[in-house]
C-alpha cells in the first residue's frame, strides 16, 4: 500500500518535472485570477490572444533556426524593415502586393543570412551569431533610410488597407482574434513540415550533428539556407501582424524582440545546441512570456521589474532543462 | 633573374600574410590613408588633435570592456551580460556616492560586478549551461535592476566626479591626455601581461583550446574558467564607472548595443570564437578600429543612417572573411 503511494508521488514529481512549463503556466494563471479577478474577463483574454501576434510568429521562425543550430539575431532589423516596407508599399503596389512583397522580402533576407553563413563555412553557432547581428544592423539602417526615421502610419495611405485592418482587429465568433487563428494554422503547418516531411527531418538531423548529416547524404548547406529562409518569412509575417495590430510602423519597432523570442523558444524546451525541440513547445513558451507580462501588469509590477523577471526566467528555464537532461541520462 | 623574381614574389606573399595576421591594424591604416587622400581635396578636421583624442576617448570605455570580454571569449564562451553590467555599474556608483566616500563607492561597485561575474561563472562553468543564454538573461536582468533603481531617468553625479575621467592628474598635468585614456592604457598593459606571462593567463589559452585536455593536464580548469567570467564582469564595472565619470551621469539605457559591438570587436581583433587564440591588445585594436571607422565615416558621409548601414556591412564582411579563413584553415589540416 505504502509502496504504491510512493511510486505515485514519484510519478507525480516526474510528471511535474517533465511538464514544468504547463504547470507554471497554470499556477501563474490561478494566482493572478485569485488576486485580480479582472484577469478572467473576456476582454482581457482576447487581449492576451491578440498580443500573441508578432512575437509568436517570430518565435516560430527562430525555433527552426535554433533547431538547425543557429541563433538568428537579425530579428530586430528584419522586423523594422518588414514593418516599414509593408506600409510604404501599400501605395505603389496595393495592399495585396505589399503583403506578398514583404513576405518575399523576408524569405530573401532569411535566405541571405543562410547563404552568408554557409558560404563562409561557418559551422559554429558563434559565427552565425555575429553575421546575423551585422545583418540586423544593415536592415535597421535600411529601415531608417527608407522611412526617413519617421513612423509610417497606415492611415496616410491613399489605397485601401482592409486586409491589415481585418488581420488586426477581426474576431472570429466575436472572441477569438484572427491573429490567433492564423497563428494556430501556421503552427500546425510548420509542425507538419518539421515532423512529417523529408526536409523537416533533415533540418533536425543537420542541427543535431552536421558531420553525421553530411555523411548520411543530406545537403547540409541547402538545409540551413532553407531553414533560415523559412525563419525570415516567419519574421516578415510577425512584422505584418504587428503592423496590422497597431496600424503604424516605426523603424525601431523590432527592438527587444530578439530577447523575447529567444526566451520563448528556450523556455519552450528547444535545445540551443540544436537538433532538439518543436514548435508546440515554442507556443507554450510564447504563452508564458505573454501571460507573464499580462499578469504582472495586472498585479501592478513595474515594467522595469518585468525585465528582471524575464532574465531570471530565462536563466531558470535553461537551468531546469539542463537538470532534466542530466537526470534522464 | 628568375631567382630575384621568385624572392620578390615570396616577399610579397610574406607581406600579405603579415597584413592578414594584423588585419585590424591594416584596416585602421587603410582608414587613415583614405582620410589622407580625402584631406587633399577637402577641408577636414580629422587630423586635428581634437579628433584624434576623440577617437581614443570614444573607444576608452569599450576597450576596457573588451579587455575583460577577451578572457570570456578566450575560454570558448561569450559574455553578453556586459551591456546590463555597464548600465548598472554606472548607476550604482553614483547611487553609492550619495552616502559614502567616492573610493568606497568604487570598491563596492567593483565588488558587486565581480559577484555578478561569479554568478555567471557558477551557471556556465559549474552547472555547464550555455554561456550565450545565461549571459543574455543576466544582461536583461541587470538592465531591469538599473531601470528600477533610476526609474528610467538619467541621474546626475557630483561635478567633482568628472575629474576622475577628464582630469589629467595621472600624467601630472604635463599633457592634455585625460585620465580615462591613461586608465585604459594601464588596464590593457596589465591584462595583456597577465594573459601572456602568468600561469593563469597561459592556462586560459589551454582551457580555451581544449577544456578536457586542460583538465587532464592538471590545470584547475573549473576555477580558472570561473575566474575569466569574474574578470570579464569586474572590468566591465570599471568601464561603467569610468563612463559615468566621463558623462557625469548614470543612465540605465546606456550599453544597449555595447554587448554585441564589443563581442564583435573582440572577434574582429583576432580573438577566435573557437577559443584559445587571441590576446588583450588585439581586442583593444579591434575596438579602436570600430571607433576610427565611426569617426571616419562621420567625416565622409553626412547621413547618420548611411553610417549605420556601412558599419553593418563592415561587420558582416569582416566576420564573413574571418569564418571563411577558419574554414580554409580547417581544410588545410
Amino acid at each position: 500500500m505504502k509502496k504504491t503511494q510512493k511510486i505515485d508521488s514519484q510519478t507525480v514529481i516526474r510528471f511535474i518535472m517533465d511538464h514544468m512549463l504547463v504547470v507554471i503556466l497554470i499556477a501563474l494563471a490561478i494566482i493572478t485570477a485569485m488576486v485580480e479577478p479582472k484577469f478572467l474577463k473576456v476582454s482581457n483574454l482576447t487581449n492576451i490572444m491578440r498580443q500573441f501576434g508578432a512575437l509568436s510568429f517570430v518565435a516560430l521562425g527562430l525555433t527552426f533556426a535554433i533547431i538547425c543550430g543557429f541563433i538568428d539575431l537579425s530579428i530586430p532589423g528584419m522586423l523594422n524593415i518588414c514593418a516599414v516596407m509593408s506600409v510604404i508599399l501599400v501605395n505603389p503596389l496595393g495592399q495585396v502586393g505589399a503583403l506578398i512583397m514583404t513576405l518575399i522580402f523576408g524569405l530573401f533576407a532569411g535566405f541571405l543570412n543562410g547563404a552568408l553563413i554557409t558560404r563562409s563555412g561557418g559551422t559554429t553557432q558563434a559565427e552565425g551569431l555575429f553575421i546575423t547581428f551585422g545583418m540586423s544592423q544593415v536592415w535597421s539602417a535600411a529601415a531608417m533610410l527608407i522611412s526617413d526615421g519617421k513612423t509610417q502610419q497606415l492611415r496616410w495611405c491613399d489605397k485601401p488597407y482592409t486586409i491589415f485592418k481585418f488581420m488586426g482587429s477581426y474576431n472570429v465568433f466575436g472572441v477569438i482574434p484572427i491573429a490567433m487563428v492564423l497563428f494556430v494554422a501556421v503552427m500546425l503547418i510548420l509542425n507538419f513540415y518539421h515532423k512529417r516531411t523529408y526536409s523537416g527531418r533533415c533540418m533536425s538531423l543537420a542541427g543535431g550533428n552536421k558531420t553525421a548529416a553530411d555523411l548520411a547524404g543530406i545537403h547540409v548547406n541547402v538545409t540551413i539556407m532553407r531553414t533560415l529562409a523559412i525563419g525570415g518569412m516567419m519574421t516578415a509575417m510577425g512584422a505584418l501582424m504587428l503592423v496590422s495590430r497597431v496600424t503604424n510602423a516605426s523603424p525601431t519597432v523590432g527592438l527587444g524582440y530578439d530577447n523575447d523570442a529567444i526566451l520563448s523558444v528556450v523556455v519552450g524546451g528547444t535545445s540551443l545546441a540544436g537538433g532538439k525541440g518543436n514548435v508546440l513547445g515554442t507556443m507554450l513558451g510564447v504563452l508564458l512570456v505573454t501571460l507573464l507580462s499580462n499578469c504582472m501588469n495586472l498585479l501592478g509590477v513595474s515594467s522595469h521589474m518585468q525585465y528582471v523577471m524575464k532574465g531570471a526566467v530565462l536563466i531558470f528555464a535553461i537551468w531546469a532543462d539542463n537538470r532534466k537532461n542530466l537526470q534522464s541520462n | 633573374m628568375e631567382q630575384k623574381a621568385y624572392t620578390l614574389q615570396d616577399r610579397a606573399r610574406g607581406f600579405g600574410a603579415f597584413l592578414y595576421g594584423h588585419k585590424a591594424i591594416a584596416a585602421i591604416a587603410l582608414l587613415y590613408l583614405i582620410m589622407l587622400f580625402y584631406s587633399f581635396g577637402n577641408t577636414t578636421s580629422f587630423f586635428s588633435s581634437y579628433s584624434q583624442t576623440l577617437i581614443f576617448q570614444k573607444s576608452t570605455v569599450n576597450i576596457i570592456v573588451a579587455c575583460g570580454v577577451t578572457f570570456a571569449v578566450m575560454v570558448h564562451s561569450i559574455d553578453l551580460s556586459i551591456g546590463g553590467m555597464l548600465a548598472l555599474s554606472g548607476v550604482l556608483v553614483i547611487k553609492f556616492m550619495e552616502f559614502m566616500p567616492a573610493w568606497l563607492a568604487i570598491i563596492c561597485t567593483i565588488a558587486i560586478g565581480m559577484l555578478v561575474g561569479a554568478v555567471n561563472g557558477f551557471f556556465i562553468v559549474h552547472q555547464k549551461l550555455e554561456g550565450f543564454i545565461v549571459t543574455l538573461g543576466m544582461g536583461v536582468l541587470l538592465k531591469g535592476v538599473a531601470l528600477q533603481l533610476t526609474n528610467a531617468h538619467p541621474i546626475s553625479a557630483n561635478l567633482s566626479f568628472n575629474d576622475l575621467a577628464m582630469g589629467n592628474h595621472l600624467v601630472f598635468g604635463l599633457a592634455k591626455i585625460p585620465n580615462m585614456v591613461i586608465i585604459m592604457l594601464l588596464i590593457v598593459l596589465i591584462f595583456s601581461l597577465i594573459l601572456r606571462y602568468t600561469q593563469f593567463g597561459r592556462n586560459i589559452y589551454a582551457i580555451g583550446g581544449d577544456y578536457g585536455v586542460a583538465e587532464y593536464a592538471g590545470v584547475p580548469a573549473v576555477r580558472q574558467k570561473w575566474m575569466a567570467f569574474v574578470l570579464s564582469a569586474g572590468l566591465t564595472t570599471v568601464a561603467g564607472i569610468v563612463n559615468s565619470s566621463y558623462l557625469c551621469a548614470g543612465n540605465a539605457n546606456y550599453g544597449d548595443m555595447t554587448a554585441m559591438i564589443v563581442n564583435c570587436a573582440v572577434v574582429v581583433g583576432g580573438t577566435s570564437m573557437a577559443g584559445g587564440v587571441g590576446g588583450v591588445w588585439q581586442s583593444a585594436i579591434g575596438v579602436l578600429f570600430f571607433s576610427a571607422l565611426e569617426i571616419t565615416l562621420q567625416n565622409l558621409v553626412p547621413n547618420a543612417y548611411i553610417i549605420q548601414l556601412i558599419q553593418g556591412f563592415v561587420i558582416v564582411a569582416i566576420l564573413f572573411l574571418d569564418s571563411y579563413d577558419n574554414k580554409r584553415k580547417r581544410e588545410r589540416v
